[in-house]
């Protein structure tokens, strides 16, 4: 077969929907189908015989070069996707812009003559509909997302409100009947004791004052998304008594909490020094890494806490005070799947172990 | 039939050859800096293929295939988990997406880069032995292996070239195999060939 026969099966390429073009090893054009005719406005009359990198300069980069010339050789076809070459030649759209294209070429051999057979696919409407899937896909999955975590917040808001109203009913009822029943004695008591009922109906009172503070902050937890804090800083910003000495270490890490984290730091303080008395000298707030999660400590060098009570300080209500400290801590942190634990020995100090699991912490930037 | 250790070396040498020229290539192509290495290389029969690598053993692989024929005949494929193809299209492209996967322009580039990885690998062995065979469209099919093969030609395979390469781009450790295929008696003259020409070139 000569040349003058592919030239002339050049036409069998125009009823074919994709863009046909063949060209020698020096590019000069052989075959120019109607297709990418239509598509570039460039006719073979004018086309064939022209050098293709002549016109379309982007084909003279080595990264179309290389792979040419090795369909030139007589190796594999090479295949030039949308993503990488979303334009192999310039093929304007009715309605503006450039076709997406999706290329093939084959080494085409005759009378020891090579060719390279360029097929090139218009896939405009692909990448189109392609793109309008991804973004709806994505936008689903944000959906999704959104409303797991209303759901999340419902949840938590329920079991916060299940709480409250058990706060509200149950404790100040149940303080509120205290307070009367020392009102009941102080009728027709001496003016000694009535003093002391006096003096316990204000304790009292004072509870209740607390138990509907701790409603108001309680209300708020677990209402706005968790953030990353800095656990440097909170606990810099801490103001202990001069008496105690804070040392610091380990702690170039962020940790995604709720944001009343702070509070959570605050409590330990307090628990310290109402239970440590004038006893404690030194809090030591330490952290390390530990296997993949990130462990928090906090020390001091009080009295301790009793192993019978480890388990139960942490319930609502539990303790000297009004019992709601170190459970406050435990829901704050549980926001963001952290957990605490009591660790220390009685005559040694309090010693708290607050759990990060991972995902939950990073090192702090520039901390690495 | 009977590997030396020589015609081992030697086919991991062209398959190295191969895949350095299209690490070339891509890093051209996406501007990043990925880098493919294949640190190991086993010829074992194809009926001990899929006992062999547990990469293989997922029920969900993606292959980009070439299918040649000539003076030896087989198929030469680069196969991935789908997990970690889409992961390394994904990072080629620079598309920030929060979960990685094949869609239909993602397959596309897959494929694009399996042709880049197959040409040259197949270009340095055609190359080295001035061999010309006849090669089919690269092609991009997903299942497990012996459905990625086709079980029309299973008997015709002999002998497997398998070679884990690695690619490398940023924090990416990305493993794939690059198989070839002989149908029976297309290793043997690949090999002799390999020897002459080595012989030759000495």
């Amino acid at each position: 077969m000569n040349e003058g026969s592919l030239i002339s099966r050049c036409d069998y390429f125009d009823i074919l929907p994709s863009g046909i073009i063949v060209i020698r090893p020096d590019y000069t054009i052989v075959c120019w189908n109607r297709t990418i005719a239509e598509w570039t406005g460039m006719y073979p009359e004018e086309i064939v015989g022209c050098d293709l990198r002549e016109l379309f300069p982007r084909l003279k980069n080595r990264r179309y070069e290389i792979r040419i010339r090795q369909v030139f050789d007589g190796g594999p076809a090479a295949f030039f996707s949308t993503q990488f070459h979303p334009h192999f030649i310039d093929a304007p759209l009715p309605q503006g812009g450039l076709r997406f294209q999706r290329t093939s070429i084959h080494s085409i051999r005759e009378d020891e003559k090579n060719f390279a057979l360029i097929v090139i696919d218009d896939v405009s409407e692909l990448v189109s509909q392609v793109h309008s899937f991804r973004e709806m896909k994505n936008r689903a999955i944000h959906e999704v997302e959104e409303r797991k975590r209303i759901e999340d917040a419902f949840r938590q808001a329920n079991r916060q409100l299940t709480l409250l109203s058990g706060i509200t009913r149950h404790d100040i009822l149940n303080s509120v009947a205290i307070a009367a029943g020392y009102l009941d004695l102080m009728a027709g008591s001496p003016e000694e004791k009535k003093e002391e009922y006096l003096e316990r109906i204000q304790q009292t009172l004072k509870k209740i004052q607390q138990q509907i503070e701790f409603t108001r902050t309680y209300e708020i937890l677990g209402s706005n998304k968790p953030v990353w804090h800095n656990v440097d800083a909170i606990v810099r910003k801490m103001h202990l008594p001069e008496r105690i000495r804070l040392e610091i270490s380990g702690l170039g890490v962020d940790i995604m909490a709720d944001p009343m984290l702070g509070k959570v730091f605050g409590n330990l303080l307090d628990n310290t020094l109402r239970h440590g008395g004038g006893e404690v000298s030194m809090v030591v707030v330490d952290g390390r890494v530990l296997g993949e999660e990130f462990l928090l400590t906090w020390q001091d060098d009080g009295p301790g806490i009793d192993p019978a009570e480890k388990i139960k300080i942490f319930n609502r209500g539990y303790g000297k005070n009004t019992g709601l400290g170190l459970f406050m801590i435990r829901e704050i942190l549980s926001i963001t799947g952290i957990t605490i634990e009591e660790t220390g020995e009685v005559g040694k100090g309090a010693r708290f172990e607050i759990h990060v699991p991972p995902g939950k912490w990073r090192a702090t930037e520039g901390n690495d | 039939m009977n590997i030396d250790e020589d015609s081992c070396d030697a086919i991991r040498e062209l398959i190295n050859i191969g895949v350095g020229r299209a690490a070339g290539l891509l890093n051209e192509m996406t501007g990043t800096h990925i880098r493919l290495n294949v640190p190991e290389v086993h010829i074992l029969k194809f009926s001990d293929l899929i006992r062999s690598n547990k990469l293989l053993e997922s029920d969900q692989l993606s292959a980009v295939t070439l299918r040649f024929s000539g003076a030896f005949s087989g198929i030469s494929m680069l196969v991935f988990p789908p997990d970690s193809a889409a992961l390394l299209i994904t990072a080629l492209t620079g598309e920030e997406i929060e979960e990685p996967e094949l869609d239909a322009l993602r397959i596309e580039t897959l494929n694009e880069v399996g042709n880049i990885v197959n040409n040259a690998v197949m270009g340095s062995i055609t190359n080295f032995l001035n061999a010309h065979l006849m090669y089919s469209m690269p092609t991009y099919l997903e299942g497990d292996i012996r459905q990625i093969l086709g079980t029309e030609r299973a008997s015709a395979y002999h002998w497997v070239v398998l070679a884990i390469s690695k690619f490398m781009l940023e924090d990416l450790n990305i493993v794939g195999n690059i198989l070839m295929i002989f149908e029976i008696g297309s290793l043997d003259t690949l090999l002799t060939r390999i020897q002459e020409a080595a012989g030759n070139k000495k």
